[in-house]
C-alpha cells in the first residue's frame, strides 16, 4: 500500500484511538510517542507513579504488529541482561550469541534510572546506532527500533540519575500527568471493564512504520524554519540560567520530530507551530541548569517556554 | 514603505511649516499654490519611486520632468493665456540659475516677476522628493529632517530682517520635526525588536508631552524674551542706488532748445487724455540743486505681476537713468536688444514713485508696463480742501522776497489747505512763463538755486516749470506740507488708440504734497501768456490767467483736470484675463490649503490602498499569499484588535475559526515545498476579507471608515 502523509495522519488517529482505551484523556502524549517512533527517536517518560507510563509504552508497542519487550531496570541488572551474551554451544562446539531483550521493535526500559550507570551505558550504542556489539561482533536490532524509558522523578533512593550524554539520546521527553476530572470519572466508571494493553490490536506493522518513516524524511522544512530552530537552540546556550545548552543532536532531533509531528497532522511541510509544539519535549531535558537556577527551582521547561516568547517565529 | 507613511506625512507638514517664512519674501498667494503643488507632486514622485524601487537617477529624471511641466504654470501662469509659453519656459529655465541672486537684490516682497518663484519651487520639489524618499526608504530616515531645516534656514537667509512672530513658525517646524524623528525612530525600533515591551502609544504619548512642554516653554520664551537680531543675506543697502547728482530738473531747459522742442523724446501707446508721464520725483534741495535724497531704490523684478492698462513706451531722444512711466507702473517688460540689460538694472523707489535703470535708457529702447492710477492732480479751489498728513515746518531758509510774497498771498487764509491754495493761485497769477532759450523769448535764466528763486520773486516773475515747481515746493513746505517736485511730460495731443509722440515741448514739472489722503499733485506753472512790457524795470500784469475750473478731488485718485467730455479710457485688454487668473489663483490657493489640511487623512487612506495593492500584486506567489495574512493583521490592528505580535499565525488566530483556516492556508503557502496557486491565493485573500467583515458585523457602519483613518497599522509595524 502506498504511504503518504494522509495515511500517516490516519494511522496516528487510529493509534491514538487505540492507546486512549488504555490511557484515557492523553492524546497529546500518545502523539508525542508516535512522533518519536516515526522519527526513529526514543522517548523518555518521566512522571509520578501510577500515571500510566508503563501502560503507554505497552499499548504503543501493542499497536504495532512487531516485537516488543519490557526490561525492568534494577540495580543488579547487568549489561548482558539487556544486550544478550555469548554462551557455549555444546553442539556447535563454539560460542553462540543469545540476543537480549533489546532486540525488539519497541523496548520498554522501565524505571531506567534504577540500573547502574554501566548498564545504562549499555543502552547508549543501541539507542544511537541501532546495533549491539558483543565480543567484537556487531548485531543490528530490528527496524523500527524504539526505546521507551520511564523514570520516577520523586524517588531518588537507590537510583542513578541518567547522565547528560544518555539524556541527549532521547529524542523526546514527555510527562503524562494526572488525568483531568472528566477523564478520571471515565476511568473510574470503566474500572470494572478494565482494558489491558495486551488487549489492543495492532493497527499497523513494522514494515509500514518503516515506510512511513521514509515518507517523513521527505517532509519539507523551509530554511526559515531551520533558522528558527537554530535561533532557539542558540538562545538556550545564551540563557543566564543555563550552564549547558542544547547540542547539535538536540537541534537535529527537533527538526526530525517536527517533520514527524507535521506528518501525523496531515502535512508534508513543517510550520513554526510544529517546532513550538515540540520545543519543550525535544529540548528541555537536554538543558543543564546553573546551580543557582536549580536552587531557585527553575524548571528547564519554563526556560524553553520563555525562550519561545523571545525568539520570533518565522512568517515566511 | 507603508509603515513609514505617517512619518512621511509629518515630514510634509514640517516642510510646509518651514515654507511659511517664504511668504514674506514673495507676498503673493501664487506662492502658496506653487509650493502646495510642488510639495504634493514631490511627495507623489517619491512615493511612486519607493513603490517601484526607483534608483536615484530615474527619481531625479522624474523630478526634472515634473519641474519642466510645472515651471510655467506655477511661476508665470499669467503668461499662458497670452500665448507666451515658450518665452516663459525659457525665463523659468534661466531663473533656476539667476533667481537666487535676484531674490537678494530685489526689494521685498519680490512678487512673482522674472519667474522668481522658481527658487522656492525647485527647493520644495527637490527637497520633498529627497526627504520623502529618505523617510520611506532609508535606514537613517531621520536624515530627512534636514530638508525642512534647510528650507527654514533658506527662508531666513533670503528673507527680511523682521518677521511677525518668527518664534511661532520656528517652533511649529521644530515640533513637527521632533514628531517626525520620534515616529521614525519608533518605527525602526519596533521593526528591530517586535516583541519589545515598549509600546508606540506610550512613546508617542511621552513625545507629545515633551513636544507640548517644549512648545509651551518656547512659545512663552519667544513671546516674552527679545529675540536676537537675525542674520540675513540681504544687505541693508546692497541694492540701493544713489542718484543725488542726477537731477533731471537741472537739464529741464534743454527740452526747450530749438532743436529739442519738436524732437520726439518718447513714443507712447495706450495713453488716455490727461495722462502724465512721470520721469522723476525730487525732494532733496540743498539751495542749489533739487535732487533725490531720501530715495531708497531697490531692484524690482521686471516681469512682476501686476494689473492695469497696458502702456507701451519707445524711447526717442530722451536718455539717462530715469525711466518714464505712467501712473503707478507694474509688470514692466523690456523689449529689444537691450531688454535683458535694462531688466537687470531696473530699480524702483516705491515712496517716490520713480523708476531708474542703471544702464540708462537710450534711443530705441522699448518697454511695456501696466499702469494703475497714480497720484491725483488737483487744482484750483480743490487745493484749499487739502490737509497736510504730518504738518512739519520747512527747514529751508528762503529768501525774504519769497516769504514776503507768501505772506501776501496767504494773508487771509486760515487753514493749511487754504494757504496752500492761495500760494498756488498767487504763483500762477503773478508768474509768466519764459524758457529764455529762443531769441523771441523774454530773458529767463535757467537754474533753480535760491539765488535764482530770489531773482524770480524780486524781479518780474519770469521763469518756467523748473523755477515755479521748485519755488512752490519750498513754499508748500513753509506751509506745513511735505512736498516734492515731479519732473515729466504732459503731452497735449493724446488720441485714444493712437501712439502719442512726446516731444521736448511737452516737458513739465509740478509738485506733489503729502496730504491725509496721500500724495496729491498740483500744477503750479502759470498759463503761457504775453509778458507785458517792463516799465522802470518792473513788470505789470496786463492779463489775469484764466481761472482754473477744476472739479473737487474725487476719491480714488483720478486726475481731476481731465476733460469730462473726453472719451473714456480704453479698457485694458488684459483685465478680464488678469481677473480670471487672480480668481484662479485664489481658488487654487484655497484648494492648496485644503489639500494640505486633508493631506494626512487622505494620505493615510491612499497609503493603505497602495499597500494593499502592492501586497496583492507582489511578484512571488508566496508573498501574495502571506500578505493576505499581513493585511488581515493590519486591518485588525486598525480596528483596535491587534493580535499578539510574538506568536505564529495559528497563535494569532486564537479561537477565530476563520482565522485559523486562513492561518493554515497561509502556512501551507509559505512553508510547503510547492508555491501556492493563484486560486489558493485568491481564496486566502477572500478569507482575509471575510474575517474582517465578520469582525465588523454589529460594530457600526463607521467602524470600517474609522479603521481606514487609523494610522496604527502604518506606524506600529
Amino acid at each position: 500500500m502506498g504511504v503518504d502523509v494522509a495515511s500517516i495522519q490516519e494511522l496516528s488517529e487510529r493509534v491514538v484511538e487505540g492507546v486512549e482505551r488504555v490511557l484515557v484523556g492523553k492524546p497529546h502524549v500518545v502523539q508525542l510517542s508516535l512522533t518519536a517512533m516515526l522519527s526513529h527517536g526514543h522517548l523518555l517518560i518521566e512522571d509520578n507513579p501510577g500515571t500510566g507510563k508503563t501502560s503507554l509504552a505497552r499499548a504503543l508497542a501493542a499497536s504495532i504488529a512487531g516485537t516488543s519487550t519490557r526490561i525492568q531496570f534494577t540495580p543488579d541488572l547487568l549489561p548482558g541482561d539487556i544486550t544478550g551474551m555469548s554462551v557455549w554451544s555444546q553442539g556447535a562446539g563454539d560460542f553462540e550469541y543469545r540476543p537480549g531483550p533489546v532486540f525488539a521493535n519497541v523496548v520498554l526500559a522501565d524505571e531506567i534510572n534504577r540500573a547502574s550507570p554501566k548498564t545504562q551505558a549499555a543502552l547508549l550504542e543501541v539507542m544511537q546506532e541501532g546495533r549491539v556489539t558483543v565480543d567484537g561482533v556487531p548485531h543490528s536490532v530490528p527496524r523500527p527500533f524504539m526505546v521507551i524509558g520511564t523514570q520516577n522523578p520523586i524517588e531518588h533512593a537507590g537510583t542513578y540519575e541518567l547522565p547528560e550524554a544518555q539524556l541527549d539520546r532521547f529524542a523526546l521527553k514527555a510527562s503524562i500527568g494526572y488525568p483531568d476530572h472528566a477523564s478520571t470519572l471515565r476511568i473510574l466508571a470503566d474500572s470494572g471493564d478494565e482494558i489491558s494493553p495486551d488487549d489492543i490490536r495492532p493497527v499497523t506493522d513494522a514494515s509500514t512504520v518503516q515506510a512511513m518513516a521514509a515518507v517523513i524524511r521527505t517532509v519539507h522544512v523551509e530554511p526559515s524554519i531551520v533558522d528558527y530552530v537554530a535561533r532557539l537552540v542558540e538562545a538556550t546556550r545564551q540563557a543566564d540560567e543555563v550552564r549547558l545548552g542544547v547540542s547539535v543532536r538536540g537541534a537535529l532531533a527537533l527538526v526530525r520530530t517536527a517533520r514527524a509531528w507535521a506528518a501525523i497532522h496531515g502535512r508534508d511541510y513543517v510550520t513554526p507551530d510544529d517546532v513550538k509544539a515540540l520545543a519543550v519535549p525535544a529540548l528541555a531535558h537536554r538543558l543543564v541548569l546553573q546551580p543557582e537556577a536549580e536552587f531557585d527551582d527553575v524548571r528547564p521547561e519554563s526556560i524553553v517556554q520563555q525562550l519561545m516568547l523571545t525568539v520570533a517565529p518565522p512568517r515566511r | 514603505m507603508t509603515g513609514r507613511a505617517a512619518g512621511a506625512g509629518l515630514l510634509l507638514l514640517a516642510i510646509a511649516a518651514a515654507c511659511v517664512p517664504m511668504w514674506w519674501i514673495f507676498g503673493t498667494p501664487q506662492l502658496v499654490v506653487a509650493l502646495a503643488v510642488a510639495l504634493l507632486v514631490g511627495a507623489a514622485i517619491a512615493a511612486v519611486g519607493a513603490w517601484r524601487r526607483w534608483r536615484p537617477v530615474p527619481l531625479g529624471v522624474m523630478g526634472l520632468i515634473a519641474l519642466a511641466l510645472l515651471a510655467v504654470p506655477l511661476t508665470a501662469p499669467q503668461r499662458i493665456p497670452r500665448g507666451e509659453w515658450l518665452p516663459a519656459f525659457a525665463e523659468a529655465g534661466a531663473a533656476i540659475v539667476l533667481a537666487w541672486r535676484r531674490l537678494l537684490t530685489i526689494g521685498l516682497p519680490v512678487g512673482t516677476g522674472d519667474s522668481l518663484l522658481m527658487a522656492p519651487v525647485v527647493l520644495v520639489l527637490a527637497g520633498t522628493i529627497v526627504g520623502v524618499t529618505l523617510a520611506l526608504r532609508s535606514r537613517r530616515a531621520e536624515a530627512a529632517a534636514l530638508v525642512p531645516a534647510v528650507l527654514a534656514v533658506w527662508g531666513i537667509l533670503w528673507g527680511p530682517d523682521d518677521l511677525p512672530a518668527p518664534w511661532l513658525t520656528g517652533l511649529l517646524t521644530i515640533v513637527l520635526l521632533t514628531g517626525y524623528v520620534t515616529v521614525v525612530r519608533q518605527a525602526r525600533r519596533r521593526s528591530r525588536a517586535p516583541r519589545a515591551l515598549s509600546s508606540l502609544a506610550r512613546r508617542v504619548g511621552a513625545g507629545a508631552i515633551v513636544a507640548v512642554l517644549a512648545g509651551g516653554g518656547g512659545a512663552a520664551a519667544g513671546a516674552l524674551l527679545p529675540l536676537p537680531e537675525r542674520v540675513v543675506l540681504r544687505g541693508d543697502s546692497a541694492s540701493s542706488v544713489t542718484l543725488e547728482a542726477a537731477s533731471p530738473l537741472s537739464g529741464y531747459r534743454a527740452n526747450w532748445a530749438a532743436d529739442a522742442r519738436d524732437a520726439a523724446q518718447l513714443t507712447v501707446t495706450g495713453l488716455v487724455p490727461g495722462d502724465r508721464i512721470r520721469l522723476a520725483a525730487l525732494d532733496d534741495y540743498d539751495g542749489e540743486v533739487l535732487g533725490v535724497g531720501r530715495a531708497a531704490f531697490e531692484r524690482v523684478a521686471s516681469a512682476e505681476e501686476g494689473q492695469g492698462r497696458i502702456v507701451g513706451i519707445t524711447v526717442g531722444e530722451l536718455s539717462g537713468p530715469w525711466l518714464p512711466s505712467v501712473g503707478v507702473p507694474s509688470a514692466i517688460r523690456f523689449v529689444g536688444p537691450r531688454a535683458e540689460l535694462l531688466a537687470s538694472g531696473l530699480h524702483r523707489d516705491a515712496e517716490l514713485g520713480a523708476l531708474v535703470v542703471l544702464p540708462g535708457i537710450v534711443a530705441g529702447d522699448g518697454y511695456q508696463l501696466l499702469a494703475e492710477p497714480g497720484s491725483p492732480v488737483v487744482a484750483g479751489d480743490a487745493v484749499a480742501a487739502l490737509r497736510p498728513a504730518d504738518p512739519v515746518q520747512g527747514s529751508e531758509t528762503l529768501p525774504d522776497a519769497m516769504l514776503e510774497a507768501l505772506a501776501a498771498w496767504t494773508g487771509e487764509a486760515s487753514t493749511p489747505g487754504e494757504r496752500l491754495g492761495a500760494m498756488v493761485d498767487g504763483l500762477r497769477a503773478a508768474g509768466y512763463v519764459s524758457h529764455g532759450v529762443l531769441e523771441d523769448e523774454a530773458p529767463s535764466r535757467a537754474g533753480h538755486s535760491l539765488e535764482r528763486l530770489e531773482e524770480l520773486f524780486s524781479e518780474p516773475m519770469i521763469g518756467d516749470a523748473e523755477q515755479y515747481a521748485t519755488a512752490a515746493m519750498l513754499l508748500a513746505r513753509q506751509l506745513g506740507f511735505d512736498a516734492r517736485v515731479v519732473v515729466g511730460y504732459t503731452p497735449d495731443a493724446v488720441e485714444d488708440g493712437m501712439p502719442t509722440v512726446v516731444r521736448g515741448a511737452d516737458a513739465d514739472a509740478w509738485i506733489e504734497v503729502r496730504t491725509t489722503s496721500g500724495w496729491v499733485g498740483i500744477d503750479v506753472v502759470a498759463e503761457e501768456r504775453p509778458i507785458p512790457e517792463q516799465q522802470d524795470g518792473a513788470p505789470s500784469i496786463v492779463e489775469e490767467p484764466p481761472a482754473q475750473q477744476a472739479p473737487a478731488p474725487a476719491p480714488g485718485g483720478q486726475e481731476q483736470g481731465a476733460d469730462p467730455a473726453a472719451p473714456s479710457a480704453p479698457q485694458d485688454l488684459g483685465d478680464p484675463a488678469s481677473r480670471l487668473l487672480a480668481a484662479f489663483g485664489a481658488g487654487a490657493a484655497v484648494l492648496g490649503l485644503l489639500a494640505l489640511v486633508a493631506a494626512l487623512p487622505v494620505g493615510l487612506v491612499v497609503a493603505k490602498v497602495v499597500r494593499r495593492r502592492r501586497r496583492r500584486r507582489a511578484d512571488a506567489p508566496r508573498e501574495r499569499a502571506e500578505h493576505a495574512w499581513t493585511e488581515l493583521v493590519d486591518q485588525l490592528r486598525d480596528r483596535g484588535e491587534p493580535p499578539r505580535l510574538d506568536g505564529t499565525r495559528l497563535e494569532q488566530a486564537a479561537g477565530d475559526e476563520r482565522m485559523r483556516d486562513l492561518a493554515d492556508r497561509v502556512d501551507r503557502a509559505v512553508f510547503a515545498a510547492a508555491p501556492p496557486t493563484d486560486t489558493e491565493i485568491d481564496e486566502a485573500w477572500r478569507l482575509s476579507d471575510d474575517v474582517v467583515a465578520a469582525r465588523d458585523v454589529g460594530a457600526g457602519r463607521l467602524r470600517p471608515l474609522l479603521a481606514k483613518l487609523n494610522p496604527a497599522s502604518l506606524v506600529g509595524r
